[in-house]
């Protein structure tokens, strides 16, 4: 089970101006899709409080009260759905964005004394723990005795994407799940 | 950011069509496929059971 950013199924969930396919992430979608995974969208945060003729914006700019209860809405009630596959057994995993303020997985798009017109920020490389909104208000929400999905992402929002770098990455990503699956299922060592 | 190449197209999909069950996979077409190549994005309906309070 491949839990999706929004818009790596919809890039007209992109803010002005984001958009680097018509529609579908194809190359994440066909990665993911060639290993068998199930793909679950996830709801877009963003698209769904501001709209889709938004601007970007970074990490500090959304990091509000309002916003805040509008993911872990949004997260609580997704969250079910995934703890049923967690305890099914299901291998999930999450697909985020990186440079995202929202869906971020390893990095977000953050300045914190930056507002008004909107020019391309800096990036700073943050965990995903600590930053990125999206991913810590998806774990507010994992019950107890569940881990939450490992997760990796699509540099989409990192100012240059670099496509085959992206799928690159993912595809080792997903080479290192499959490995670490394979070495558990073949039960403990002998002593 | 100074370029933009959303199509403006989206459609509504059922889970099924995205993640056919297997034994439908070879009855049913592409519907992914189909829809990348002209240009749509996806809006994924949810499963049958499991994530209706999701989407209210």
């Amino acid at each position: 089970m491949a839990l999706v950013a929004n818009c790596l199924l919809n890039q007209n969930a992109k803010v002005c101006q984001g958009a680097h396919y018509a529609g579908l992430v194809s190359p994440v979608v066909e990665v993911l899709r060639k290993r068998g995974y199930v793909l679950q969208q996830l709801p877009c945060p963003e698209l769904a409080f501001a709209g889709v003729r938004r601007w970007w914006a970074v990490y500090e700019q959304y990091d509000t009260p309002a916003y805040r209860t509008h993911c872990r809405r949004l997260a609580q009630a997704i969250a079910p759905l995934i703890e049923g596959y967690l305890r099914r057994g299901d291998e999930v995993i999450l697909i985020g964005l990186d440079g995202s303020p929202s869906t971020g997985v390893r990095f977000t798009s953050s300045k914190p004394e930056w507002g008004g017109r909107p020019n391309r920020p800096r990036m700073t490389g943050r965990s995903s723990r600590a930053r990125a909104c999206g991913s810590r208000n998806w774990r507010l929400s994992w019950r107890a005795g569940l881990t939450a999905p490992a997760g990796d992402r699509v540099a989409l929002d990192m100012g240059r994407f670099d496509e085959a770098g992206s799928r690159r990455d993912l595809e080792q990503f997903l080479d290192s799940r499959e490995t670490t699956e394979g070495s558990r299922d073949d039960g403990p060592a002998a002593p | 950011m100074n370029v933009d190449a959303r199509g403006w197209r989206m459609a509504l999909v059922p889970d099924a069509l995205i993640n056919p069950p297997e034994r439908a996979r070879t009855a049913l077409p592409d519907v992914l496929g189909v829809l990348e190549a002209s240009g749509y994005g996806v809006l994924q309906l949810p499963p049958k059971a499991g994530m209706a309070c999701c989407w209210r």
